[in-house]
């Protein structure tokens, strides 16, 4: 569960890094309304995640997943370019995410996990 | 003055990632004041380091100081794995922030 959490900031990270960009500063208030909220739920989802998770790792993939998002979505929707440096480091990066949750021990000896996991 | 302001906002992010950590899903009050004042101040002060250097290479250096801090601080501090697998993968993902945005 924990792993959800951090999956999910690191996918709000990516909404409200794109918000910001269309808030111009928080002057259009659509954008900025959406950056606020989307910020705030992936800063609580951090934090949780922070509960079962070392901070080394999570910051690590909650940074990784924004920057690894953000430069997808860049790619595929503003015609930013998919050079070969960009998709190498971006490969890099998945290979860490997928190896630490592999080799990453859940730490499930916290009662909150063991009450959701019922 | 701008690197200096760009270390500050990078040591800011460290203890910004601690706090949060002490504050147990905004549970505890203090640590989390104390993530959105030091948040805040980090954000300020990457603020003042993008006039005058680029977007790619402030963010890379910022998240560069947050992310490898964390992985110390959480070593010394909370007991964190020391495995050689462990810091290989986190290297990985600093690498590849770094590098995607400094090619940006």
């Amino acid at each position: 569960m924990q792993w959800m959490y951090i999956f999910i900031a690191g996918l709000l990270e990516i909404i409200w890094v794109i918000g910001l960009r269309y808030s111009e500063g928080f002057t259009v208030l659509v954008p900025s309304i959406i950056t606020l909220i989307t910020l705030a739920i992936s800063f609580y989802l951090f934090s949780k995640s922070l509960k079962f998770l070392p901070i080394g790792t999570a910051y690590a993939i909650f940074t990784g997943l924004g920057a690894a998002g953000t430069a997808i979505v860049g790619i595929l929707y503003f015609q930013e370019s998919a050079s070969p440096s960009k998709l190498f480091f971006l490969s890099l990066m998945l290979i860490g995410i997928i190896g630490l949750k592999m080799t990453t021990s859940d730490d499930t000896k916290e009662t909150e996990v063991l009450e959701e996991g019922k | 003055m701008a690197w200096i302001f760009l270390f500050i906002a990078g040591i800011c992010e460290i203890g910004a990632v601690a706090s949060l950590k002490l504050a147990e899903g905004f549970k505890k009050l203090v640590p989390s004041i104390c993530f959105v004042v030091i948040g805040l101040s980090s954000f300020y002060f990457l603020s003042l380091a993008l006039k005058e250097i680029p977007m790619g290479t402030a963010y890379a250096v910022w998240t560069g100081i947050g992310s490898a801090g964390s992985v110390a601080l959480g070593m010394i501090f909370f007991q964190e794995s020391k495995d050689r697998i462990r810091i290989f993968l986190l290297s990985l993902i600093i690498i590849g922030v770094i590098g995607l945005k400094i090619s940006q």
